[in-house]
């Protein structure tokens, strides 16, 4: 029996851990296909943009000759076919080397270098209010349904999902930094990667939306698992509230860690229009400027950044799904 | 409805043509602008000899010669010098040059003034200028406008402290390139040891000015400290702090919460609500660009010259520049604004020049007989295609004002690219706006470019693709005029041939905003001000 027991039990860890590799496997391979195709279709983007590199760099007022526009072409691969620019490309991106800035001059690995720190700050300051202030709000909604502190915090939160960041970001200006002359309104402070106080209203309006929409998703969750039948039947065992609301909110953060790989994708887009507002030199403003410079070494550098992040939540949104959910994790072999 | 109550209503609906978004970010401002009491509101004042000013536009490289970018040489001009510059008014002024002659047309002299230092303590020396002149301003590897010194035959070192300039034939507005950005003289040693490297945040330039820079965050901020050992006056300001703020509330805020003690390129429309923060002085200065609209003669039915009249007596150009420049914009009496011409000639002498010049003054009554007379005497219908806010807020204006004598303009926003690739193309754009600013004090900065049948069709920028032989002798010929007077009156009298064919009808001088604190004397805003050391003439108090 022992022998027999011992043998079911590694018969189900071995079996357990085995799809759980496969489901790796396939989560990395997807993300380096996606990589690839998504590193063309950034390449092929800044192609068929119009314009080009020489109209960032020529005043054309000068009369630029063609040998100077030639030049320049040439330096840039711009005279070669499309694969051939790509491969150039594609064979400096692999050793990170995305080329120099055109309008600083500088490696685009340095420029980016320069400006993850600050942005990387403001996700860190913002992701723990997303989690923390989202999720505490949509179970105390689902705690206290249908009472005037639901409907306050739901009207709130449609609000604050409705409203755009900058804006935001203006008015919290407006309040904590003019009215109340508790936070600095511009600049990233004395660090360049940004100093906490300067960083804490940009964080919180960064956050805001994305919260607002946790916020729900976990109010439906918990409200459609406190109805479920298991807690029914754990609260007429007597099982203590606090641990019931425990057990219901595993279940319920089973869709909230699916939404919220996007919604820290979305709090990466954010930080695009709160960095400009708030001033800050991170990768968001970067992006913004050097699209409106032509910059184009530095779009592709900033574009291909997000896209690994992005693809980088997603593959581990989908580990982290697949292992709080138990049925991702069963086999067929360990069913009975 | 009258043009004028049209403009008037249309003044009145700015906000409302804005995108919603940033109607709903002005509406908060003006909440912000009215001003309530708030209980813990303090004013952080800067030191007494710091500065902080606040842009509209990043700085991405302290370079400002190797580099594209509008703000860089605003910073870059307190740090690295020329070897003549202008004053607000546009006339030269001696800098690292103490006296400059020209011995005969084609060659100038200038003599570099004794005991300036690098400030990293070395000399300057007349090898630094010839150096910096040859691998960096006129060599369009290192230079973007290195096509504005094709004139020039070579930069040479004649004595211990004397740098001769020969130019491969006569110049009239050779005196300006040497002041302009790209002539800025940077140290030989330092480029040659870093290379692209320089304007980095790990290597600033060098330069001789009175400030150095100190700190540089790329778009973000750029800090300057004060040198001791400046060969020139020092400035009252000991450190001066740029940073950029493109949001144009976020500048508002800043400038109410006490962060920032001026405020450069401020929107016009916002100016109205800097006046209201106590202590606060909003003022304007003009930006040199000339708003004008231009008509392509290649292209029906801007063809016909009666056409071309009924546009440019329909426009109100007062209301215009009143309602587009919040109130405080300046009418364009010529297609060439009377500050580029710098000290060519006396303010009275170009006020009475100007007054001569063929212009179509605002009457309906005059467009509707002009259009009557033309080929298409009930009205037409086409297409302005405009990039940008300014553009397109003078297009809707524009648009309002034909309408009324029976001519449908319709305005269309297209990305800049189409605009671009329209000028390069041989047949242009029928109507298109065009504000162009200039690199120096000289009226033929865009003249040229923008009138002479050479740059008619493709790749050129005559946009009014405009071929008149006598237009163009005389722009041919005052190139190397030498001679002050009769190079102004070719030019004067190529401005009245070309505003007689109303080819270009000028609407108004735009202006751009300027707010500081009370208890800052601002001796250098003024119109030429980004080509000066602009920030050496602040002091508190």
């Amino acid at each position: 029996m022992a022998e027999t027991g011992q043998t079911a039990t590694t018969r189900v860890a071995a079996s357990g851990a085995l799809p759980l590799f496969g489901r790796t496997l396939g989560i990395a391979v997807t993300f380096v296909v996606m990589l690839i195709l998504v590193s063309f279709a950034v390449f092929l983007l800044q192609y068929l943009a119009p314009g080009d590199v020489t109209d960032a760099l020529i005043d054309k007022r000068t009369r630029p000759t063609e040998e100077q526009i030639a030049a320049i072409r040439a330096l840039y691969h711009l005279d070669e076919p499309l694969i051939v620019q790509y491969g150039y490309w594609l064979r400096g991106a692999l050793t990170l080397d995305f080329g120099q800035s055109i309008t600083s001059g500088q490696p685009v690995v340095d420029v980016l270098a320069a400006r993850i720190g600050l942005t990387t700050k403001l996700i860190a300051l913002a992701l723990p209010m997303y989690i923390f202030f989202g999720i505490g709000i949509g179970v105390a909604a689902a705690c206290y349904r249908r009472t005037t502190l639901e409907r306050l915090g739901m009207a709130g939160a449609v609000l604050l999902y409705s409203t755009p960041a900058f804006v935001i970001g203006l008015l919290l200006s407006w309040v904590f930094g003019v009215g109340l002359g508790w936070f600095p309104v511009f600049g990233p402070g004395e660090s360049p990667s940004g100093d906490w106080t300067h960083l804490l209203l940009p964080a919180i309006a960064a956050a805001t939306s994305s919260m607002a929409l946790l916020a729900k998703i976990v109010r439906e969750g918990m409200i459609a698992e406190l109805q479920s039948d298991y807690v029914t039947f754990a609260r007429a065992r007597g099982l203590p509230e606090r641990l019931v609301l425990q057990k219901a909110l595993r279940n319920a953060m089973i869709p909230v860690v699916a939404v919220t790989g996007n919604q820290i994708v979305g709090l990466f887009t954010g930080t695009i229009l709160v960095e400009k507002v708030f001033a800050l030199p991170g990768l968001g403003s970067l992006l913004v400027d050097s699209v409106g410079r032509f910059d184009m070494p530095v779009v592709q550098g900033v574009t291909v950044f997000f896209c690994v992040v992005v693809l980088a939540i997603n593959a581990l949104s989908d580990l982290a799904y697949a292992s709080l959910d138990p049925r991702l994790r069963q086999t067929r072999g360990a069913a009975p | 409805m009258t043009n004028r109550k049209i403009l008037e209503q249309l003044r009145k609906e700015a906000i409302a043509r804005r995108s919603f978004l940033q109607g709903i970010g002005l509406a908060g401002l003006s909440v912000v602008g009215s001003g309530l009491p708030w209980p813990g509101s303090g004013v952080a004042r800067a030191q007494d000899t710091a500065l902080r000013v606040s842009v509209d536009q990043a700085f991405s490289s302290l370079d400002a010669t190797r580099r594209l970018n509008a703000l860089s040489p605003f910073a870059a001009c307190l740090v690295v010098e020329r070897l003549v510059d202008f004053d607000l008014d546009g006339k030269l002024i001696p800098r690292l040059a103490e006296s400059w002659s020209q011995p005969d047309p084609t060659t100038l002299v200038y003599q570099i003034r004794p005991g300036v230092t690098w400030s990293d303590g070395s000399p300057l020396t007349a090898e630094d200028v010839v150096w910096s002149f040859t691998e960096r301003t006129l060599n369009p590897d290192m230079n973007g406008q290195a096509g504005n010194f094709e004139g020039w035959d070579a930069v040479e070192q004649t004595g211990d402290a004397e740098v001769t300039i020969r130019l491969k034939s006569p110049i009239g507005y050779w005196r300006n390139l040497p002041a302009t950005w790209v002539a800025s003289i940077y140290q030989r040693a330092q480029i040659e040891a870093h290379g692209d490297a320089v304007g980095s945040p790990k290597h600033m330039p060098i330069g001789t000015g009175p400030y150095v820079f100190t700190e540089f965050v790329p778009e973000s901020r750029v800090e300057l400290t004060r040198r001791d050992d400046y060969w020139g006056e020092t400035p009252d300001i000991e450190t001066l702090t740029l940073s950029s703020v493109p949001d144009e509330g976020t500048r508002l805020l800043a400038m109410q919460s006490g962060e920032t003690d001026i405020v450069l390129r401020a929107p016009v429309a916002l100016l109205d609500r800097y006046d209201e923060i106590d202590g606060v002085t909003a003022d304007t200065v003009p930006n040199l660009r000339v708003m004008t609209l231009h008509l392509n003669v290649r292209s029906a039915p801007f063809d016909d010259l009666n056409v071309r009249k009924a546009l440019a007596h329909a426009i109100d150009r007062s209301v215009m520049a009143a309602a587009l420049m919040g109130g405080r914009g300046i009418v364009a009496e010529g297609i060439v604004s009377k500050f580029h011409w710098g000290d060519l000639m006396t303010r009275e002498d170009l006020d009475s020049a100007y007054a001569r010049l063929p212009s179509f003054g605002y009457s309906i009554d005059a467009a509707k007989q002009a259009l009557a007379a033309s080929a298409y005497p009930d009205g037409f219908e086409t297409e302005l295609l405009v990039h940008g806010e300014i553009f397109n807020r003078t297009a809707q204006v524009i648009s309002a004002a034909v309408a009324e004598i029976g001519v449908t303009l319709n305005v269309r926003e297209v990305p800049r690219s189409v605009i671009d690739e329209a000028l390069e193309s041989a047949e242009k754009l029928p109507i298109q706006l065009i504000a162009f600013g200039p690199n120096y004090p000289d009226p033929t900065n865009n003249l040229y470019i923008l009138f002479h049948s050479k740059f008619a069709g493709e790749f050129g920028f005559n946009v009014s693709n405009y071929e008149n032989p006598e237009v163009d002798a005389l722009l041919d010929s005052q190139i190397s005029d030498t001679d002050v007077a009769s190079r102004n009156d070719k030019i004067l009298e190529a401005m009245a041939l070309i505003q007689a064919d109303a080819v270009s009808i000028p609407l108004f001088e735009q202006v751009e905003g300027i707010a500081y604190r009370d208890n800052l004397t601002v001796g250098s805003f003024g119109t030429w001000m980004r080509n000066t050391e602009w920030a050496s003439k602040i002091s508190r108090g």
